[in-house]
């Protein structure tokens, strides 16, 4: 073990600019809270030569610069990382996302609640009554796998996926919900849409959220959607969708 | 403010610079010249830090129309560049006067070619901050030009299409059968015409059982070869995404992934196991 108190199982080189630090194999809440306790460790550190981080379920993707910062001295620096209280506090933001759920807006939910054997309304009282946590961010900019959803069985993937999925959409997979931020390809199930933007290239960072953040969907309204989505597009921050 | 037009954008023209990945926690690719030494040799020709933003072309060049006269240089991929009909020479820098056009074509020799303007470009980083746009004809650009004394040159490289790379091993390397393995480094692999800033896509013979299907998510770096369920690696680059599923057998060097970004679809890379010196 390269870190007891942060889980850290093990520091390998990934190319000469990167290194992997690498959790317990165990996918759930606490391997993702010692990633993120790790990565805001380091940077608070402020070690000359660190880039950047691609924090995932099990793993940490550091990126340096390797005429700052040898592979060795990383590891040193890692290896003596104190432990920090924000693993304790877990701090992160907690979005509120209005979806429009079902029909034009979410056209596989009367067959996914059918597949759970459920009526459309207990489908979306399981789907926004969860709070989700930010597991992953990747696939394209902004993309956020959430879960877990509490459905009795993994949701399957479409047989065909779709070419075009509107941007906004809320899909599900698996044990997983996501939001498309752009319209893409995709096979998972749209039972939504948010009028949210999560994605803009005018502010800084120009995505909403990050990894560990929390998610709470509410339902509205069909009627409702033109308000929030001019609410949406008037927004000059993303302040207002969360707890605060 | 200088400004020129991007009267013919060429295959696939961006804007880009080295700049530190601070993104990728965000699921934003790295991005970036793809062969960052000739983009940093570009701007060196013209009197501009290393990190300025360049022009990017890939396979066939874009036209641009000059409004001012400005220093410029050509770097990367040769693409029978002209200026105003009359053949312009890459690595040096060039005067361009006011309301000439340059003129760049198929690449005989590479694959990307980049433009460098003495100054600093005026690009909104919103155009950039959720990874490489495209630009498209009629796109004007403007630059705050600089005075430029230029006398630098380098010497004229010539891309090969048939390469070797060496490569570190992967964090997967050793749950990939070593039967997959063989073949992989026996391999003369080719570079798909599905390929792109992306990653490249390599092709050859279908060798053995890989061993290991796929991972749990972890990060992706530029360099890094995927070996995909089919057996048929992927060499991820500029961007990729930055999070993947499939094993990673290994890693192209941060200086080899500017020799990457040169090969064209039909070059060819054979890998050479190098063990990681740590």
């Amino acid at each position: 073990m390269e870190h007891q108190a942060l889980g850290i199982m093990s520091i390998i080189p990934y190319g000469d600019r990167a290194a992997l630090i690498r959790f317990e194999a165990q996918v759930n809440a606490l391997t993702r809270q010692r990633v993120r306790a790790t990565q805001r460790t380091l940077e608070q550190a402020g070690v000359p030569g660190m880039l950047a981080y691609i924090p995932a379920h099990t793993s940490l993707t550091v990126c340096f610069d390797p005429t700052l910062l040898s592979f060795p001295a990383l590891v040193q620096t890692i290896r003596s990382l104190p432990l920090p209280s924000a693993i304790i506090e877990d701090v992160h933001t907690t979005w509120h996302i209005p979806v429009c759920y079902g029909g034009n807006f979410g056209p596989d939910l009367e067959t996914v609640a059918a597949f759970h054997k459920m009526t459309a309304t207990e489908m979306i009282a399981i789907h926004s009554q969860q709070r989700y946590e930010v597991y992953l961010l990747g696939f394209m900019a902004g993309f956020a796998y959430l879960g877990p959803v509490p459905t009795p069985l993994p949701t399957p993937r479409r047989q065909t996926p779709r070419v075009q999925i509107p941007v906004g959409s809320v899909a599900i997979a698996d044990r997983q919900t996501c939001i498309y931020p752009s319209e893409s390809a995709g096979g998972w199930q749209v039972i939504g849409r948010t009028p949210i933007r999560l994605i803009n290239e005018h502010l800084q960072p120009p995505i909403m959220w990050q990894v560990g953040d929390r998610v709470q969907f509410f339902p509205i309204e069909s009627r409702e959607w033109d308000d929030w989505h001019t609410k949406a597009g008037l927004a000059t921050d993303w302040e207002w969708l969360t707890d605060n | 403010m200088h400004t020129f037009t991007l009267e013919k954008p060429g295959l696939f023209s961006s804007l880009q610079r080295i700049a530190p990945p601070s993104q990728v926690a965000y699921g934003i690719p790295f991005g970036g010249p793809m062969d960052r030494e000739s983009a940093r040799q570009a701007n060196q020709l013209v009197g501009n830090t290393p990190s300025e933003w360049v022009l990017e072309m890939t396979l066939v060049g874009a036209r641009i129309r000059f409004e001012q006269a400005c220093v410029i240089a050509l770097t990367g991929a040769d693409m029978g560049a002209m200026l105003d009909g009359q053949l312009v020479a890459r690595y040096q820098p060039l005067s361009v006067q006011a309301h000439q056009r340059l003129t760049l074509k198929g690449a005989k020799n590479g694959c990307r070619a980049y433009l460098a303007i003495g100054g600093t470009w005026q690009v909104d980083p919103s155009w950039t901050s959720l990874g490489t746009k495209a630009l498209s004809a009629g796109a004007k650009l403007s630059i705050a030009p600089s005075t430029v004394h230029a006398t630098l040159r380098y010497p004229t490289p010539t891309f090969s299409d048939k390469v070797s790379i060496p490569i570190w091993p992967g964090p997967e390397f050793d749950h990939i059968s070593r039967a997959y393995m063989a073949h992989f480094f026996s391999q003369r692999w080719q570079i798909s015409q599905n390929s792109n800033r992306v990653g490249c896509r390599l092709e050859g013979p279908t060798g053995p059982a890989v061993g290991l299907t796929d991972i749990i998510s972890s990060g992706i770096v530029p360099g890094t070869i995927q070996i995909t369920g089919s057996g048929q690696p992927i060499l991820l680059t500029a961007d990729a995404q930055t999070t993947g599923g499939y094993p990673r057998l290994g890693n192209v060097l941060a200086a080899d992934v500017d020799v990457v970004g040169q090969l064209r679809p039909g070059a060819t890379i054979r890998f050479v196991y190098q063990a990681i010196p740590f």
